[in-house]
């Protein structure tokens, strides 16, 4: 498993991409890329893909980044959630193109959010940078499935098949793991 | 809108991570616009995917630079406009007066369509929708009011989206955009509510298998 590194700060990247959206910041874009292309990288290389295959997406997202500057809300999120869910459809993407095609129906992920209601975006704003911080008082088996989701973009049923669990056991790790982190950021509130 | 049954933690994490089939990404997808709570939840897990990619030890990169990127957007100015949000309120599609959530609209007219619905059962009919994959069947089905499904259990996973009417099964009451998941681990029977014309959204995994009196019967015909 690739070692751990340290976070990046959330305001810095945010004042980045502000900065890209308002005067194509390139030096904005190359900081944002230092801090986060290699762990793209990463991220999509234990997602299954070949290295070079790893690296295009990579820039596609980097594109990305670039091309809808405007759209990141600092309020709705972190920069790393806003660039995991720009990879993560990326990767969607290129598993529904490349081996089968499943034909023609709308992309769920791409039809737009509706509207946070007042509450919840209020909920969302103060909760986001408490989330790092939750995560780390969890059980490390908790962490586990989480991050094998997360990294290897598997299912709970295909993590339980993998690891030789009971489905029930995954399915109440991840329950605990919400329930916990739910709890954790009422407080928050 | 309050839902009593949101989706569980474990098919939202699916979704959240890019895991689920289009049959099931398009039913989460129809719950979340109906559902505040499926919603905050799901915006959590975005935000722990976040935090999990944060994590992670980098990878060198061989071949793409921050350079070779800005040199392919040479020339493009970012988009500097917010995209305008649909607001999922803006602009209800119906079929026979049951709102349909915004990712069904592109069905509207099949689902709208009598001849696209086969007879399942008394008072049960189906619509298999083109969505349907290697993950298995994604159907609605409509269930006339006071209709008590024969006892069955399944072979694999079904999820279910309520979209109007009302069911009991079990002890619980669902209604519209409650979801409902069940496997071989359950055997069942629901009953649809007296008042409404019951409509769900199902993705199911495997077939069902009938049980109890006649069961044999059943399952020789078993179309589900």
């Amino acid at each position: 498993m690739a070692e751990v590194s340290s976070p990046v700060s959330d305001d810095l990247m945010a004042e980045h991409v502000r900065a890209i959206a308002e005067h194509h910041d390139r030096d904005a874009f190359r900081a944002i890329f230092a801090a986060y292309a290699p762990k793209l990288k990463a991220f999509l290389a234990r997602g299954g893909l070949e290295d070079a295959i790893a690296e295009e997406l990579v820039q596609d997202v980097m594109l990305t980044v670039w091309r809808r500057a405007a759209t990141f809300d600092p309020r709705q999120g972190t920069f790393a959630a806003w660039l995991f869910t720009i990879a993560r459809n990326r990767r969607i993407d290129h598993f529904r193109r490349a081996p089968r095609p499943l034909g023609e129906y709308p992309d769920p992920m791409l039809i737009p959010e509706p509207e946070a209601s007042a509450e919840g975006l209020v909920e969302i704003q103060q909760n986001h940078t408490f989330v790092r911080a939750a995560m780390e008082e969890l059980p490390p088996e908790q962490i586990e499935v989480l991050r094998m989701a997360f990294f290897e973009q598997k299912s709970h049923s295909v993590i339980a098949e993998e690891q030789g669990l009971p489905l029930g056991t995954v399915k109440s790790r991840i329950r605990l793991a919400m329930r916990q982190l739910r709890r954790a950021l009422e407080p928050k509130l | 809108m309050n839902v009593r049954h949101p989706a569980p933690d474990e098919l939202l994490l699916d979704y959240a991570v890019g895991a689920t089939g289009p049959g099931k990404s398009l039913l989460v997808a129809c719950h979340l616009s109906m559902c505040d709570e499926a919603r905050a939840r799901f915006a959590l897990l975005e935000q722990i995917g976040g935090a999990v990619l944060e994590t992670i030890g980098p990878d060198r990169l061989e071949r793409v630079t921050a350079e070779r990127v800005l040199g392919a957007i040479d020339g493009e100015t970012p988009v500097l406009e917010r995209p305008v949000r649909t607001s999922f309120a803006a602009k209800p599609v119906e079929v026979d007066g049951i709102p349909l959530p915004p990712p069904l609209a592109a069905h509207a007219e099949q689902i709208a369509d009598r001849r696209s619905w086969r007879r399942l059962g008394r008072g049960v009919e189906a619509l298999e929708l083109p969505v349907s994959t290697a993950e298995g069947k994604t159907q609605l089905l409509r269930a006339a009011p006071g209709v008590r499904i024969v006892e069955h259990t399944h072979m694999g996973e079904e999820a279910v989206l309520l979209l109007s009417g009302a069911f009991h099964d079990n002890g619980e009451r669902y209604a519209r955009g409650d979801v409902a998941v069940n496997d071989g681990a359950t055997t069942h029977s629901p009953v649809i509510d007296d008042e409404d014309v019951c409509l769900c959204l199902a993705v199911t995994e495997g077939p069902i298998r009938f049980v109890g009196r006649a069961a044999w019967l059943l399952n020789l015909f078993n179309r589900f």
